[in-house]
Order: structure tokens, then C-alpha cells, then sequence
């Protein structure tokens, strides 16, 4: 459709007013901060020059330097992506099996498998993680007790979060236990709307099960899990409490640090604020390359407007 | 269930097999249920134990002490943690209808030049961590001398809130623009059209918008431990639950009993809205 171009400027005007205060707060707390951050970075800023007592002294991008040297950076940025893909993986694959389970229950199993999803949901993360803990305790939790009984008795006293991939795993499964609903509810809306007409047709025409699943019902839910899948990079690629809570703020010797907790620490434990604002600006950079590709993969399934 | 009395025994072993077979049949699913399912009931279980049975490993109370509940509220200023976390949470719901519904509407159904490049920057802010511009900002509210209020939590979503303007631009991406453009030829200003039209037509996404938002701020815990932290009267429950259990962590009951307190608003609320919020996931869903 083509518009008349006065019109384009019209509309424009209308845009700029409905936007104002986005804008007002995009550049105020999110670039202005981001600004600071980028400056911070820039420099040796720790304790003393916090409180005055010494002067900044500028470095250029020496902090960069030290952090993309640093051994320790490059393990941390890895565990991230790791810990952050097993967590969007398995938040999905559990979010999509427990939505076609609801999508073939009786009302009253649905009912209570709703619930629990949504006690899940409305549980803070420090309280889940507080939950998961207990549950995994090495001699009061409920999980020990119970593989014991079933027999795996070396199992007994077991510590889960002392091995690191344990310890991660732990973690990561907490994780996938309070982003499951989002996606298991979003997942079994859009099953719930495919016209029966369009199954039962393919039924007719003598498609199997499994032709039906990956033929017909994956590509009508597509845009549901990108938005899903997306969401879930964004939220687990952050996560802070979860690590922060469990592991005891990282981790025996940070083994079990992820970015934003390794930034926290090294600004805020480690009293290193110009080094904290560098990772921090590391984060911006790669969540920023994530948007790209986020936005490129959007225009090529034809979602702009 | 008066039917299945009366049924004869046959039968009634028939259903049984079959509900069997259905289990059988979906095991890995109901595996992962009970799996994901575990965690609340264990909550709600140990919420209602006596304390003693609550520090062991069993699941099922011997005791039922309903009158954990009533010491939670005993114990803590509970009443006022509630009222915090209702103002931040509903104000911050409504602040999103009056700063995103505009938005969203600017960024999918008023065509101009910037519209690109603004939605990368909403979706860059929402990608962005809030731990990284904590500091600056923290800093500004200070100055403003608005620390220890709800204020620094509630105000920018007055304003913007990156997530909510996304999610509703994708629900107003599935409203046909032709409803607007024939409002428009009716004589409707954009402003009109957006109140009279886009509105009523996309109340299930904005019913489901806002309750994600709610959700998220009600178990917003960073935020408040940031501006609140100094000022116990302006804390909201994700952030007495932390003190709770720091407090009574040998009455582990008590802090399950509390955790329950702060699931059941959301819950009663999602049940509430269930249909519309349903209904609204499915329309950005399908044709988005």
C-alpha cells in the first residue's frame, strides 16, 4: 500500500509524541548510565579513588587488556553460553512436552499441572532457589532420601553442589523449573488454537503421528517458540540470583561463576569498579550482537511490519 | 461420582486399565509433571508441618498445623509487605498501560522513519542486564534524595518498560492495519483510533502484558534489595521473604508458610485472568 507522504509526516509527528517518554527513558537511565559505564571502564577506579582519596588515574583500555588475558574471563564467558543454552534447551524441551501433556489430560490432572506451573511462576527466585536446596540437601533433602530408598545408596550423604557440573546442573535445573511455565502456557495456548479442521485433514490424507507433529503443528507453533526461545536467551543469559544464591555468590574459587555474577563480584566483593564496568561493557557487546541476530532472524520470517 | 459408584466392577476395571494405558502411554511426560510439579507441593506441604517434622527429609505432614500461617503474619509486619508489593506491583501494570500501549502502537501501526531503529533500541534494553547501569542510576536517585521509596521501582514504567512495549507491538503486529486506516477515514484522530479500536480489539495480548508484568515485579528481588533495602517500611514480600528466612531459618515451616503467602496473590490473579490471558498468548502466537 502506498501513503501519500504528508500523510508519513503526520504520522510521524503522532510516533515522535506516543515515543517521547520512551525516549526520555532510554536516554536517561539506560544510555546516559551505559555512557558512564563505558567511561568507568576506562579507568583505574577502585576503593580509594571511589572515596576520594586518591586521584583516577586514566588507562586507556588497559582493563580490557587485563580481562581478555585473563584465563579466568574466557572460562567464565564460556560457562555462560554453556550453562545459558542447556537452561534454553531445557526449559523448552520441558515447557513444550508439558504442554502437550496438558493438551491430552483430563481437566483435573490439567488443573493441578497448571497450578504447580504457576506456583512455580509466582515463586521469587531466591525463595526457588532456597526450595531446590533443600530439596537437594545432602542429609535433610527429600532427593537423597528418595534414591537411597530406590536403591542407589551411594547416593547417601551425596553433596550436589560440591562437583561444579553438579553444582551447575543443580542450578540449571531450578532454572528451567521457574521458566518451564512461560513457555508450557505459551506452548498450550497455541495448540489449543490450531483449527482441529487443519489435523483432522491431515489425519484424512493418512499422515502418521509423527508426520503431523513435525508437518503440520511445529510450523503453525513457530513463531511461538522463536519468541520463546528468545525470551529464554534473554533471561538465562543474565541470570544472577539463582548463581549468586545457590552457589554461594560463585561457586569454591568461582568455579561456578557466570558473567553477570563475575561482574558483581569483581565491582562489588572485589571493590574493582573500573574492571566491573569492563565486563559489564563485554555483557552490552554480546548481548548486542545477540539483538542483531535476534532482529535478523525476525525480518527474515517476515515479522516487520 | 455417582456414576462411577454404580458402576460394576468390570468396568470400573476397564477405566482403570485404560487410565493405565494413558499414563503408560505419556510416561515421560507425567515423569517430568510430577518432577516440576514437586517443588510446590513440597512448598505448601512443609508450610502446614510442625517445625520439628519440617527439618527432615518427609514430604507429608504427620501434623497439620494450619497455624503456621497465622504466625507468619505474628511475626512480620506481613500486612505491610503485602500492601508494598500490591502498590508496586499494580501501579507498575497500569504504568505500562498509559507508556507502552502508545508505544507498541508508534512501533507497529504508525509508519515512519525511525521506526527500526527505536524498536532495536527497545529490544537492546531488554536484552540488557540491569545489573550493568546499576550504579549510574543508582547514583541519580540518590541525588533526587528517592531511595528507601518504591518511587525509583514504579517510575519508570510510567515511562517505559522495554519488555511490555515488545511484547505488545507483536500483538498489535497481528490486528489487520486496515481496522485502523478505516477508523482513520471515519474521521477518527490516531489518538482515537488507537483508544477505540486497537484497544478493545487487542485486550487479551494486553491482558497477558500486563500480567507478566505483575508477575515479574512481584518477585522482583534486585530492584528492591537496590532503592528498599535501608527502608524496612517500603519493603515488598520477595524481599521480607529473604530477611524471613534469614531470621527463622531453623523454622524452615515458617519460611515455606511465607513463600505460600507470596505465591497465592499471583496465583488467585492468574486464575482470574486466565481466560483472556490465554486467549491472548494464541493470538500473537499464530498469525504473529
Amino acid at each position: 500500500m502506498t501513503v501519500p507522504r504528508q500523510r508519513t509526516r503526520r504520522d510521524g509527528r503522532a510516533a515522535v509524541l506516543y515515543l517521547a517518554p520512551a525516549a526520555v527513558l532510554l536516554v536517561g537511565l539506560m544510555a546516559y548510565p551505559l555512557f558512564q559505564l563505558a567511561q568507568i571502564s576506562l579507568y583505574d577506579y577502585n576503593q580509594p579513588q571511589a572515596s576520594g582519596a586518591e586521584p583516577l588515574r586514566f588507562l586507556a583500555f588497559a582493563n580490557y587488556a587485563e580481562l581478555l588475558t585473563d584465563p579466568q574471563f574466557w572460562s567464565v564467558l564460556l560457562a555462560t553460553v554453556l550453562f545459558a543454552a542447556v537452561c534454553v534447551v531445557g526449559s523448552l524441551l520441558v515447557g513444550g512436552a508439558l504442554a502437550v501433556l496438558a493438551t491430552r489430560a483430563r481437566p483435573i490432572p490439567r488443573m493441578l499441572l497448571f497450578l504447580a506451573a504457576l506456583g512455580a511462576w509466582a515463586t521469587p527466585a531466591m525463595a526457588g532457589s532456597y526450595v531446590w536446596l533443600f530439596l537437594f540437601d545432602q542429609d535433610l533433602g527429600l532427593v537423597n532420601e528418595v534414591l537411597a530408598g530406590l536403591g542407589f545408596t551411594g547416593l547417601e550423604g551425596h553433596s550436589w553442589t560440591f562437583d561444579r557440573f553438579s553444582a551447575f546442573g543443580l542450578v540449571a535445573a531450578e532454572i528451567i523449573w521457574c521458566s518451564f511455565p512461560f513457555v508450557m502456557v505459551t506452548m498450550y495456548a497455541g495448540i489449543k488454537a490450531i483449527p482441529s479442521e487443519v489435523v483432522e485433514a491431515a489425519q484424512l490424507d493418512g499422515a502418521s503421528w509423527r508426520r503431523i507433529a513435525t508437518g503440520v503443528i511445529l510450523p503453525i507453533l513457530k513463531p511461538l517458540i522463536v519468541i520463546a526461545t528468545i525470551q529464554s536467551i534473554i533471561w538465562d543469559f543474565k541470570i544472577f540470583t539463582q548463581i549468586y544464591v545457590m552457589t554461594g555468590g560463585g561457586g569454591v574459587a568461582g568455579r561456578n561463576l557466570v558473567l553477570n555474577v563475575y561482574a558483581y563480584q569483581k565491582a562489588f566483593a572485589g571493590e574493582e569498579y573500573g574492571m566491573g564496568a569492563a565486563i559489564g561493557v563485554v555483557m552490552t557487546v554480546l548481548l548486542l550482537l545477540i539483538t542483531v541476530i535476534y532482529l535478523r532472524v525476525q525480518r527474515k520470517s517476515g515479522w516487520q511490519p | 461420582m455417582t456414576a462411577t459408584l454404580t458402576h460394576t466392577r468390570p468396568v470400573r476395571r476397564q477405566r482403570w486399565d485404560r487410565r493405565l494405558q494413558w499414563v503408560a502411554v505419556h510416561s515421560l511426560g507425567v515423569a517430568l509433571g510430577i518432577m516440576f510439579t514437586l517443588p510446590v507441593v513440597f512448598v505448601l506441604l512443609t508450610a502446614v508441618m510442625a517445625s520439628d517434622q519440617a527439618m527432615s527429609s518427609s514430604l507429608w505432614p504427620t501434623q497439620w498445623r494450619f497455624d503456621n500461617f497465622v504466625k507468619v503474619f505474628e511475626r512480620a509486619p506481613m500486612l505491610d509487605y503485602l500492601v508494598n508489593s500490591f502498590t508496586y506491583s499494580l501501579l507498575a501494570t497500569a504504568g505500562i498501560l498509559l507508556s507502552a500501549i502508545p508505544a507498541a502502537y508508534a512501533l507497529s501501526k504508525i509508519r515512519w522513519r525511525g521506526q527500526n531503529v527505536f524498536f532495536m533500541l527497545t529490544v537492546a534494553a531488554m536484552m540488557l542486564p540491569p545489573q550493568v547501569v546499576t550504579v549510574p542510576l543508582y547514583d541519580l536517585w540518590v541525588r533526587l534524595g528517592l531511595t528507601g521509596t518504591l518511587v525509583p521501582l514504579i517510575a519508570p514504567y510510567f515511562l517505559f518498560d522495554a519488555f511490555s512495549v515488545f511484547l505488545l507491538r507483536q500483538f498489535f503486529l497481528t490486528i489487520p492495519r486496515d481496522y485502523i486506516e478505516a477508523a482513520k477515514i471515519d474521521g477518527c484522530s490516531e489518538f482515537q483510533a488507537m483508544v477505540r479500536v486497537l484497544v478493545p480489539m487487542a485486550k487479551p495480548g494486553i491482558a497477558a502484558t500486563m500480567m507478566f508484568c505483575f508477575l515479574y515485579t512481584w518477585n522482583d528481588y534486585f530492584g528492591p534489595l537496590l532503592y528498599t533495602g535501608e527502608n524496612r517500611d517500603s519493603w515488598p514480600l520477595s524481599l521480607a521473604l529473604a530477611s524471613f528466612r534469614g531470621m527463622h531459618h531453623v523454622e524452615w515451616n515458617l519460611t515455606m508458610a511465607a513463600t505460600a503467602v507470596v505465591m497465592a496473590p499471583a496465583i488467585v490473579l492468574f486464575v482470574f485472568a486466565q481466560k483472556s490471558f490465554v486467549r491472548g498468548i494464541t493470538f500473537t502466537g499464530v498469525k504473529g
